[in-house]
C-alpha cells in the first residue's frame, strides 16, 4: 500500500521535484513536447526556493547558460526532447570538456526530424550516448516510473557533482507524461551531495586536477577566492590553453576513465523473475513496464520470463548483463527503435546465449501481448 | 512444440482499467486525474495517461486509468473494465470492442447506441447538466454517474477531495454536480 | 615582458607576446580592457570574461580573472547564466563579428532585449581572420574576401542599430585607433546596468586589409581616423557626407531595470506565494 505522504504526479512534475530536492536552483530550457511541463513547473518553483528560471531563446542557449550558471555555482539543469538534444550537443561537449557538472533531462519522442511530437520512442539511446563529437563518456539514467523519474533525478545531480560531467535522465513520453503514485520524501531524507570548497590556498588552485581518488578537484563558483579559468579548448590542469600531445591524452584518458571506472557505483537495475529463465528481457523506460507484465503475466506457467530492467544505460554495465545472461539461452531486448541497445547488449551476450530484439518504431508503446506473441512465436 | 502449449496467462490479480473518453475540451483529462488522485488516497496504486496533441483541441480525445492494490507493471490500458463515453465517435470506437463483463456508461443526449445490451447503461447527462445550470461541471457530473455505475472503488475519497476543492464557486459547482450525477445512477 | 602597473592585476604576462598578428588591433583592446578594470578598481575574483571562438576568442588566454572559454557564437548564451546566476560578478563577453553578428546574432538580440547585465565588447574587424579571412555578417557588400573574391554578393550589419533595434540599453562604438575614447567607453559600458554593448572596429591587415588594398597597419589605423566622427557631428552630416564616415562614442543610452533586479521581484512574490499556502 502507497505510504502516506504518496502524491499523484506526471513524470515530468516529478522530476522537477527530484531536482529541486537534489538542491538544483538553476534551469534553463526551451519548451518543447514532451518536456515542457518541467519548464513550466519549474518556473513556479525554483523562484520561490530562491532559484532562478530561465526560458532561453533556443536549446543551444539553454545548454550553454546552464554551463554558466554552474560554474556560478548554482546546480543547474535542464530538460529538452531528442530534437532539443540534437540542439545541445556541441555546448554538451563543453560541459564535458570544461568539467561543469550539469544535469540534463531529455523526455524523448517519436524521430527523426519533427517525427511524431506528442508520441513516445526510444530513438534517442545512442544520441544521448555518442551525440557530441569527440571521444568522451556518457551517464545515463532511464525512468521507467514516477517514482523513478523523481530517485533517478536526485541520483543524476549527485553523480555530476561527483565526476563533474554532465548526466542525462533519459525519460520518454509515456513516463514523462503519465501520473502515477509517487512518494516524495520530506527534503532531510533525500541523499544529496553538495559543492565543495577546495582544500588548497587560491594560489595553489588547479582546476582541471585529479585527486587521490582520480577525480577532478573541487569546483568553486566563481566569485570565491579561487580564480580559475573554464575552457572548453584542450587545457592543461591550469585552465590554460596547452597543445601538448601527451597533455592532450592525459586529459581525454582522464575525461573517459572518471567516468567508465565508475561504472560499477553507477549502475543500477532490478531483476524481475527465476534466476534462470526461459526468456530473459533486457528493457529500460517505457517499455521496461511492458516486459515486467509480460514477467506477471507467465508466472503460473511453465515457461519462465525473467525481466532486467537497467536503470542505468551508460556507461554501461557489462558485468550485469554477463551475469545474468549466463543463466538464460535467450535474450530479448524490446525497444520503440528499431535497435539500438540490443546491439551493445548483444557486444556482451553474444558468446553466452541467442540475442534477439524486439522493436517497434509507430509512435506507440509496445503492449504485453504483442511482446508475448513475439516470444511464443519466435523464440519458444 | 510442447512448451507453447503449456503458456498460461496468469490472471492480473486486482487490476482494473478504465476509459473515459469523448470530445477535446469536455475535461476528461481533469476527472481522470481526479480519480487517480482519489485512488491513491483510498491505497491504492493508479496510472493515469491521456491523449497528446490536437486531439485535445477538439476531436476525440481519452483519459486511461489503471489500478490495483499491488504495484502497477503495464501503465496502459489493454481491455478496459469501465468506459465512460460522451461523444457519438467515443461510443463507436470503444463499445464494438468491449470484452467480458465491461461495463459502457454514456450521455445518452450525446450517443444513440449501436445495439441496446445490458452493460450499456445511457444517462442524459448535456440535458441534466443544462437543466442545474451546471454546464461548466458537466464533466464532474458524468464522473459521478460513471463512478456509481460502474461501482469499481468506493466514492467516499473523491467526495473527500471535492470537498476540499469546494471553497471556490467552482469547486461548490463540481461538488453539486458530482453528488447529481451518482444520484442520477442510483 | 614586464607589465604597466595598470594591467598587472588583470595580465598573464608570462604567456606574452600575444599569439595575433602584428598589426591586429586585439591586444589594444585587450589592454583598454584591463585599464578599465584597473580604473574601476576591479577585483579579479569578482570578474568573469566569457569568450566565443577566433582570434579575440583567445582574449582570455592573457587574463587572470575568471574566464569561460565556450563555443562559436554562444558567449552571450553561457554569460547568461553565469550572471543569472549570480548577479554580483561582473561579467563581460568577448566576441568577434562571426561570434556575435552572425552565428551568434540570435544570442545577440535576446541577450539584449531580456536586458541581462553583461557588457559585450566585439572586436568587429569586418571578416573570420581566425579561419583565414571569409565574409561575416558586417563584411561590407562588395567587399573582397577568401570566400568573396569578386566582391560580397550580400549587405552588411551594422552591429550597434541591431543593437538599438534589440533593445540594448547602452550602445557605443570606438575604434582601435581611439584608443582613450575605448577605454572610457568601456567603463560606461561596465558600468551601466543592464546589457550594454561596445563594437570596436578593429584591424586585420593579414586577411581584410590584404584583401582590400590596406595590408599595411598603418593604413588600417589611417583607415580607422579618417572614417570616425563623434556621434554629434555624424548627425549634422548630409547623407551623401555619411556614406563614408562612421559615428563613434555612445550611440544610445536608456536606463531600464535588469534582467536580475527583475527577477528578484518575481523571487519575492513566489516566496510570499509559497508561504501564503502554507
Amino acid at each position: 500500500m502507497p505510504a502516506n505522504n504518496t502524491e499523484f504526479l506526471q513524470g515530468n512534475e516529478a522530476i522537477l521535484e527530484g531536482a529541486i530536492a537534489a538542491g538544483a536552483r538553476f534551469f534553463a530550457g526551451y519548451p518543447i513536447t514532451p518536456s515542457s511541463e518541467i519548464a513550466e513547473r519549474a518556473s513556479q518553483k525554483l523562484p520561490a526556493v530562491g532559484g532562478v528560471f530561465l526560458q532561453m531563446e533556443d536549446e543551444l542557449a539553454s545548454m550553454a547558460a546552464i554551463v554558466g550558471a554552474s560554474l556560478a555555482g548554482l546546480k543547474s539543469f535542464t530538460a529538452t526532447s531528442g530534437p532539443g538534444v540534437s540542439l545541445m550537443q556541441e555546448n554538451l561537449g563543453v560541459a564535458i570538456m570544461a568539467e561543469v557538472p550539469c544535469v540534463l533531462i531529455d523526455v524523448q519522442r517519436s524521430g527523426p526530424g519533427t517525427g511524431l511530437a506528442t508520441k513516445p520512442a526510444q530513438g534517442d539511446t545512442m544520441q544521448v550516448r555518442w551525440g557530441s563529437h569527440g571521444d568522451h563518456s556518457a551517464v545515463v539514467l532511464a525512468p521507467s516510473s514516477v517514482q523513478e523519474c523523481f530517485d533517478l533525478t536526485v541520483r543524476a545531480f549527485n553523480i555530476a557533482e561527483k565526476l563533474r560531467h554532465p548526466v542525462f535522465v533519459l525519460a520518454d513520453e509515456v513516463v514523462g507524461h503519465m501520473r502515477e503514485d509517487v512518494v516524495i520524501p520530506d527534503a532531510s531524507e533525500v541523499h544529496t551531495l553538495d559543492r565543495r570548497q577546495p582544500e588548497v590556498d587560491p594560489e595553489d588552485f588547479r582546476p582541471y586536477a585529479y585527486g587521490d581518488d582520480d577525480l577532478p578537484v573541487p569546483l568553486p563558483a566563481f566569485g570565491s577566492p579561487y580564480i580559475y579559468h573554464a575552457n572548453s579548448s584542450m587545457h592543461d590542469e591550469t585552465g590554460f590553453p596547452n597543445a601538448d600531445p601527451d597533455n592532450a591524452e592525459t586529459v581525454i584518458r582522464r575525461l573517459h576513465d572518471k567516468v567508465e571506472c565508475a561504472v560499477e557505483e553507477i549502475t543500477d537495475y532490478s531483476y524481475v523473475g527465476s534466476a534462470e529463465p526461459d526468456v530473459l528481457l533486457i528493457a529500460y523506460g517505457c517499455t521496461a513496464r511492458t516486459a515486467e507484465q509480460v514477467v506477471l503475466d507467465y508466472a503460473d506457467s511453465k515457461v519462465s520470463v525473467s525481466l532486467l530492467q537497467l536503470r542505468s544505460l551508460w556507461p554501461f554495465p557489462v558485468h550485469i548483463i554477463s551475469r545474468y545472461a549466463s543463466g538464460t539461452d535467450t535474450v530479448v531486448v524490446p525497444e520503440l527503435n528499431l535497435g539500438q541497445m540490443v546491439r551493445e547488449v548483444e557486444r556482451v551476450t553474444g558468446s553466452i546465449c541467442t540475442t534477439r530484439g524486439y522493436n517497434k518504431s509507430n509512435g506507440q508503446p509496445i503492449s504485453p501481448d504483442e511482446l508475448a506473441s513475439f516470444i511464443e512465436e519466435e523464440i519458444l | 512444440m510442447t512448451r507453447k502449449a503449456s503458456i498460461k496467462k496468469a490472471k492480473r490479480h486486482d487490476r482494473k482499467e478504465v476509459v473515459l473518453a469523448g470530445v477535446g475540451g469536455q475535461g476528461l483529462v481533469y476527472i481522470g486525474r481526479l480519480l487517480g488522485e482519489a485512488l491513491v488516497r483510498d491505497g491504492f496504486h493508479a496510472v493515469q495517461t491521456q491523449s497528446y496533441g490536437v486531439a485535445s483541441r477538439g476531436g476525440f480525445t481519452k483519459s486511461e486509468g489503471v489500478f490495483s492494490s499491488r504495484p502497477l507493471a503495464y501503465p496502459m490500458v489493454s481491455s478496459p473494465d469501465a468506459v465512460l463515453a460522451l461523444s457519438q465517435e467515443a461510443y463507436d470506437r470503444l463499445a464494438a470492442s468491449l470484452q467480458g463483463s465491461a461495463v459502457l456508461i454514456f450521455d445518452s443526449d450525446a450517443v444513440t447506441e449501436a445495439e441496446s445490451k445490458p452493460q450499456q447503461v445511457g444517462f442524459p447527462l448535456t440535458s441534466t447538466a443544462r437543466e442545474l445550470d451546471l454546464m461548466g461541471s458537466y464533466n464532474l457530473l458524468a464522473l459521478g454517474a460513471f463512478m456509481s455505475c460502474a461501482d469499481l472503488i468506493g466514492v467516499e475519497p473523491m467526495l473527500q477531495i471535492l470537498k476540499e476543492n469546494s471553497k471556490s464557486d467552482r469547486g461548490k459547482r463540481n461538488l453539486r454536480a458530482f453528488h447529481r450525477g451518482l444520484s442520477l445512477a442510483d | 615582458m614586464r607589465a604597466s602597473a595598470q594591467v598587472s592585476a588583470y595580465l598573464k604576462d608570462d604567456d606574452l607576446p600575444v599569439f595575433w598578428c602584428s598589426g591586429c588591433g586585439n591586444g589594444i583592446i585587450l589592454n583598454s580592457i584591463m585599464r578599465a578594470f584597473n580604473a574601476m578598481q576591479l577585483p579579479p575574483n569578482e570578474i568573469v570574461v566569457v569568450t566565443g571562438i577566433g582570434c579575440w576568442g583567445k582574449a582570455d588566454d592573457y587574463l587572470l580573472t575568471n574566464s569561460l572559454h565556450g563555443t562559436h557564437g554562444r558567449a552571450l548564451a553561457f554569460a547568461t547564466g553565469v550572471k543569472a546566476a549570480n548577479p554580483d560578478l561582473t561579467v563581460l563577453a568577448l566576441m568577434g563579428d562571426g561570434d556575435c553578428a552572425t552565428i551568434g546574432g540570435n544570442h545577440f538580440l535576446h541577450a539584449a532585449r531580456r536586458n541581462i547585465d553583461v557588457t559585450a565588447v566585439v572586436s568587429n574587424n569586418f571578416n573570420y581572420g581566425m579561419t583565414g579571412g571569409q565574409y561575416s555578417a558586417t563584411t561590407p557588400a562588395d567587399s573582397y574576401t577568401s570566400t568573396s573574391v569578386y566582391g560580397n554578393p550580400e549587405g552588411e550589419f551594422d552591429l550597434c542599430e541591431v543593437g538599438v533595434a534589440a533593445r540594448a540599453g547602452f550602445v557605443a562604438r570606438s575604434t582601435v585607433y581611439h584608443v582613450t575614447l575605448l577605454q572610457n567607453l568601456l567603463q560606461k559600458a561596465i558600468s551601466h546596468e543592464g546589457f550594454s554593448m561596445l563594437e570596436v572596429h578593429s584591424s586585420c591587415p593579414v586577411y581584410f586589409g590584404r584583401y582590400n588594398q590596406m595590408n599595411d597597419p598603418v593604413q588600417m589605423m589611417k583607415w580607422w581616423e579618417s572614417r570616425a566622427v563623434p556621434q554629434k557631428r555624424y548627425e549634422q552630416l548630409s547623407e551623401d557626407e555619411r556614406a563614408e564616415k562612421v559615428p563613434v562614442g555612445v550611440l544610445h543610452e536608456e536606463p531600464r531595470p535588469d534582467f536580475s533586479s527583475r527577477y528578484r521581484k518575481i523571487q519575492e512574490v513566489a516566496q510570499r506565494r509559497a508561504r501564503d499556502s502554507k
